[in-house]
């Protein structure tokens, strides 16, 4: 029996959505979920086979009398991170913060379509001149915890705290940058102002896609328990799921939640386990101790012929790229505005792949040494080997959307060619190949380790020293932060999230705490220009322009992208329907039973 | 008496030197901004936490700050979790005591009977049987034992689970992964103190004077080995200590050692400079008992 | 030796010769040596015996079961998941433990021997704090120190080799001193002392040759601590940086794998188990030899 997940890409939706919204300009009020005009009803990227028949809805009984009393029960390698007033929130493994079933935002993007629901609001309508969004909230959404319903001060408060002084939010940048204000017209209206029109905003904040998206806590709640307490209390959310225990690097259980605002889930409790090795995982998966674990793909095919188990793709990848940090020349003025940048003790420009900033030949030099890295990896290989055939070779620093995706992908292929990597390196001056350290930060993909040190090995057979070293991205950060670094950072994505794109979360750099060793003018110079495009020709030409700097620079060096796969155990699940935005710890109450 | 007033000296001075350690720690892993500053602050608010962290002070202050706060109790807040790490840790001691207990528990039941018929069937087959087991024992690595019974006994015959703290069932295989190398280490030392007693006059005078050989053997040789494994018994702590590192990380044991390996992962130094303080203490203590131990078993010492 | 017996003289025969060999070779710990020797003649020539690269393995030829499970006899004992040869890998791997064990073993046996003799000959304070430094070295969770410096500096051969030269110098220090304790009070290094000689010399003709053997047998006991160490550090990523081959490492790569390709973490750990097994017998048998006295010393 096969279950069916489809999920879809935020990331080109973000684009295609805001500049839908941007286009349609004069306004008009939606109550119906927006349909993306370009975007093809089934582009779930079928890269593994197992997606084909669907379990049809007939055993999912929508009300509340028929729901069970039972546990449903995942491991997770990871269970980190308390999702509590997001402004406080800890560094998570990718900037992200997670929903959990216990938050909501105030839409999500359907499971089968590209559209998005309703959540927390019941309308949105776009102002004249583009620069402000006003939301009809919903009426009657209880906050876990009795502290009472969701109003529009609610919603201002959890907006403006997010991105607030102090914050470590990841969408200040934006926020910033766009002078974005919010008001509580009513009790049920809110409204959005920004300095100017920007095609990022509506999706970031307000989809469920992002880590910016804006998660609604209760003001009162914080309010009365005053900052602290509320970072550690488990109530103050709005989902279909409350927050029963949380223990750190242990358990997390979720119960749900009787008041619940919209369709209440069919389980009653969900139970997140922390089990870090994979064959335990695995073995916690065959004895039925977990209902679902991530498979790492070449285990798959093991846990596929068990009888009661069954395999699922998320069908939307993570990308994997190497970053040659120490990229550092930024000049004190970006596109004519002074700026302010950090101490960057980590600048080397004795560094294969970094050079020195203002000397045009050895620039180039490194240029040719990035391109050599690039050409040395066999991705396909990858693909094949240890990923097992789930993923597919990238050749961009993001994740397209799959139609832009085929296109584009022919025109910045990049061969696996290591004879003229050979070459380029003997021109770039080092006929003996290049040495270097790859760090491998860890906590996205059960195989992350393994492609790194693959691409490591691809890189040693050019001759020089690749040496790797693992660490887990919050033990990787401060060094990051504190732009000490000049190697190379091998760094995952999860599948199934939808990942900010790289570029946009460069925007604000170099005045941001946070960069990979990445500034270098042009590509930021030509990112900027990207928040107040207005036309979707534009977008394309600018979008365009960008990539073909990022193809003949590598400034960052795309590897693959990499599907993830979970075990499941299809004599107890009958379906799980899953959003993208959550990886495989979200959406529980799409979870059915048998 | 003296004797022990200047060994509890001893334990607090060590404790001492290990909080200067454990402070230096924290501070060459670099600037602790860097873990909790957002992605997007700007240099302005880089230096105004840097004075709200207290950063601009000299090291020594801080270090006197640091172990002011530690002598009322006060260990900080994981950077991670933003809760008092003497919660957390509080919360994750009874999981590595019953596993430490489960362990010794092994080493001594399996270990000590064991050495006793090994030194008792001296040269035989069950001694060389025995032997052997004793040194494979000690001599395979603990993570490989670990991953090997996991694969026999959870993946390949189903019989155990192989992670977490789910029930007495699962403390099984972690204990004895732990517990193999001690019980090895008891049967070796058990042995040898037992061989050195049966041949030593005193216990010849007792055969000679008739006593069955059961008597000698438990009544005079027994008690008078148990000095050999007592010794061995801090060093049997701290390879327990040691030992359940490796042992939690690798059956996701939620105790101490997997909460101080997640904390270097995450750079959560004020955990980890709790387990470190936590785990010393503990082997000061038991330091401790032993010398009284030897106190109460040995009259020699009490003489001098 | 056999004890004299009347008859004829058989001493020459062939039966003779054999069993003399045998009663030889059994007071010898036969097995030991030729582990031993086996693996230290592999570090030494690791490039000529290792039959393909140890760092760089073809990807294609991942996960390859050993000869006699199914592979092929161009990878005796298989193939690892980047596709590198484990018996090379084994093999240079070697390299690194016994480089890792000679390198700890003396620095830290030097040291701890030096101050072993230096707190039990001195006495007085400088013997109470030498001992409490042993102390506090004992009381300290190394491998946390270890796997926190391998976070915060990277992990590198220096480091380790640091952190093993620590781990082990405080037994040399305790067991060292003890004997000194009882040399000192022999008649020949009083008599001595009254001839005025210098503490240096006394130190040097009297006191170093008595611990020598203890020395040698808390030497070969630690070998496979040490290698244990080096081991439980590498799987826990505080080791040499990969993708140098180190034992330990080798076990954590494969656990991934341990139902399908077992062979990948299972042969590394049966190498070491084999060394440290070796290397614990031999140090028995030589306390056995050099000094009964010493039975207590099990480590």
């Amino acid at each position: 029996m096969r279950i069916n997940i489809r999920g879809r890409m935020q990331i080109y939706a973000t684009g295609i959505i805001g500049l839908f919204v941007l286009t349609a300009g004069c306004g008009g009020s939606y109550s119906q979920p927006v349909a993306a005009p370009t975007a093809p009803a089934n582009t779930s990227t079928t890269l593994s086979s197992t997606a084909t028949a669907r379990a049809e809805e007939s055993s999912s009984a929508e009300s509340p009398s028929t729901r069970t009393t039972r546990t449903f029960t995942l491991a997770a390698s990871d269970v980190t991170f308390p999702a509590m007033v997001p402004s406080q929130l800890p560094v998570a493994p990718s900037g992200f913060m997670r929903r959990w079933g216990v938050y909501e935002t105030a839409m999500v993007w359907a499971v089968d379509r590209p559209e998005l629901e309703f959540r927390l609001i019941t309308g949105w309508e776009l102002d004249p001149d583009g620069r402000g969004w006003t939301l009809e909230l919903k009426h009657g959404v209880q906050f876990h915890g009795s502290w009472g319903e969701m109003t529009a001060d609610d919603f201002v408060w959890s907006f403006e705290d997010e991105i607030r002084d102090g914050s470590i939010h990841s969408g200040i940048g934006l926020a910033r940058t766009t002078g974005a204000t919010a008001e509580a017209v009513d009790n049920y209206t809110v409204s959005f102002r920004l300095d100017s029109p920007n095609s990022f905003f509506f999706d970031a904040f307000f989809g469920n896609g992002s880590g910016a998206s804006t998660k609604v806590f209760s003001k009162n709640r914080t309010e009365t328990l005053g900052v602290d307490a509320a970072f550690l209390d488990l109530s103050g959310g709005t989902g279909p799921f409350v927050f029963k225990k949380w223990a750190q690097g242990d358990e997390v259980v979720l119960e749900a939640f009787e008041g619940y605002h919209g369709t209440p889930s069919q389980l009653k409790t969900v139970r997140i386990l922390e089990i870090k090795e994979p064959a335990t995982q695995i073995a916690a998966l065959k004895s039925g101790q977990v209902d679902a674990s991530l498979v790492p793909a070449p285990l798959a095919e093991d846990v596929a012929s068990d009888p009661s188990l069954d395999t699922l793709s998320f069908g939307v990848p993570g990308s994997q790229r190497l970053y040659p940090q120490g990229q550092f020349c930024m000049e004190t003025t970006l596109a004519g505005e002074p700026i302010e940048p950090y101490p960057r003790p980590g600048y080397d420009p004795s560094k294969p792949w970094v050079g020195e900033c203002d000397n045009p030949d050895s620039q180039e030099n490194a240029r040719k040494v990035r391109m050599a890295m690039s050409m040395a990896i066999d991705r396909q290989s990858i693909v094949d080997n240890i990923l097992g055939g789930f993923g597919r070779p990238s050749y961009l620093p993001e994740v397209l959307p799959p139609l832009l995706d085929l296109i584009w992908q022919d025109k910045w292929f990049i061969p696996y060619d290591p004879d003229t990597a050979r070459e380029l390196l003997v021109e770039a001056g080092y006929p003996d190949g290049i040495d270097a350290l790859i760090r491998i930060t860890t906590g996205s993909h059960p195989l992350e380790v393994e492609m790194g040190q693959a691409v490591a090995q691809f890189l040693g057979a050019l001759g020089g020293d690749v040496r790797t070293e693992v660490l887990t991205y919050s033990g990787n950060r401060p060094s990051v932060v504190a732009r000490e670094r000049s190697d190379l950072w091998f760094r995952s994505s999860s599948a199934g999230t939808a990942e900010p794109p790289e570029l946009t979360q460069l925007r604000r750099n170099p005045e941001n705490a946070f960069n990979p060793g990445l500034e270098v003018r042009e590509p930021l110079a030509i990112i900027r220009q990207m928040d107040s495009i207005t036309s979707r020709e534009e977008i394309d030409k600018i979008r365009e322009r960008l990539y073909d700097g990022f193809n003949l620079n590598q400034w960052i060096i795309p590897v693959v992208l990499a599907d993830q796969i979970l075990g499941i155990n299809s004599d107890r699940i009958l379906e799980w329907k899953m959003t993208t935005g959550s990886g495989y710890l979200g959406d529980f109450e799409n979870i059915r039973f048998k | 008496m003296r004797f022990l007033v200047r060994r509890v000296i001893a334990g607090i001075v060590t404790l001492l030197v290990v909080t200067v350690l454990v402070f230096g720690l924290s501070r060459i892993q670099g600037d602790p901004r860097s873990l909790l500053i957002s992605e997007d602050a700007s240099l302005e608010q880089w230096d105004d936490l840097g004075r709200q962290l207290g950063l601009d002070q000299p090291a020594y202050r801080q270090y006197l700050l640091y172990v002011t706060r530690l002598v009322h109790g006060d260990l900080g807040e994981s950077t991670l979790q933003r809760k008092p790490v003497v919660d957390i840790l509080w919360s994750r001691i009874p999981n590595s005591a019953l596993l430490a207990g489960a362990a010794f528990a092994f080493a001594i039941l399996v270990g000590v009977p064991l050495g006793v018929l090994s030194a008792v069937k001296r040269g035989g087959l069950w001694d060389q049987g025995i032997r052997s087991f004793a040194v494979l024992g000690q001599a395979m690595p603990v993570f490989w034992v670990a991953l090997l019974l996991i694969y026999i006994f959870a993946v390949g015959l189903n019989w155990l689970p192989a992670s977490r703290n789910t029930g007495w069932t699962s403390v099984i295989l972690p204990a004895i992964t732990l517990g193999w190398f001690g019980a090895s280490g008891q049967v070796r030392i058990l042995r040898s103190s037992m061989l050195d007693v049966l041949d030593s006059e005193y216990v010849r005078l007792a055969r000679a004077k008739g006593a069955s050989a059961r008597a000698v053997i438990w009544k005079h040789a027994f008690r008078n080995a148990l000095l050999g494994p007592i010794t061995f018994a801090t060093l049997t702590l701290a390879s327990l200590i040691t030992g359940s590192i490796v042992v939690e990380t690798v059956f996701s044991w939620p105790g101490l050692g997997l909460l101080a390996v997640q904390a270097v992962s995450n750079a959560d130094y004020p955990i980890l400079q709790g387990v470190i303080l936590l785990t010393t203490f503990i082997f000061v203590f038991a330091s401790l008992l032993v010398d009284v131990l030897y106190l109460a078993i040995d009259p020699r010492v009490r003489i001098r | 030796m056999t004890p004299p017996v009347a008859g004829p003289d058989l001493s020459n025969t062939r039966l003779e010769t054999g069993r003399n060999l045998r009663r030889r070779l059994r007071r010898w710990p036969v097995s030991s040596i030729v582990i031993l020797s086996v693996l230290i003649v592999s570090a030494v020539f690791a490039p000529l015996i290792a039959p393909h690269d140890a760092k760089l393995g073809d990807l294609s030829d991942r996960h390859i079961p050993p000869m006699l499970f199914g592979g092929t006899s161009d990878h005796i004992l298989g193939t690892d998941g980047l596709g590198r040869d484990i018996l090379s890998r084994i093999v240079h791997g070697a390299r690194i433990s016994v480089a890792v064990a000679v390198v700890a073993l003396s620095v830290g046996g030097v040291i701890g021997t030096l101050l072993g003799v230096v707190s039990g000959y001195a006495g007085g304070w400088v013997d109470e704090v030498i001992m409490r430094i042993v102390d506090i070295k004992f009381a300290v969770p190394l491998i946390l120190i270890a796997l926190a410096l391998a976070v915060i500096l990277g992990p590198s051969f220096g480091l380790l080799l640091g952190l093993l030269s620590f781990l082990i110098w405080g037994h040399f220090a305790r067991q060292v001193r003890a004997e000194v304790l009882v040399i000192v009070t022999m008649d020949y290094v009083a008599a001595a002392r009254s001839c005025g000689a210098s503490p240096v010399r006394i130190m040097y003709r009297h006191i170093f040759p008595g611990v020598i053997s203890i020395v040698v047998v808390v030497g070969t006991l630690q070998v496979g601590a040490v290698v244990l160490a080096e081991a439980s550090l590498s799987f826990l990523g505080a080791g040499v940086p990969s993708p140098t081959p180190a034992w330990g490492s080798m076990v954590a790569e494969g656990r991934l794998y341990i139902d399908t390709a077992w062979w990948v973490s299972l042969i590394p750990g049966v190498v070491i188990g084999l060394l440290v097994t070796a290397v614990t017998l031999l140090g028995d048998w030589l306390r056995d030899r050099l000094d009964p006295r010493l039975r207590q010393i099990q480590l």
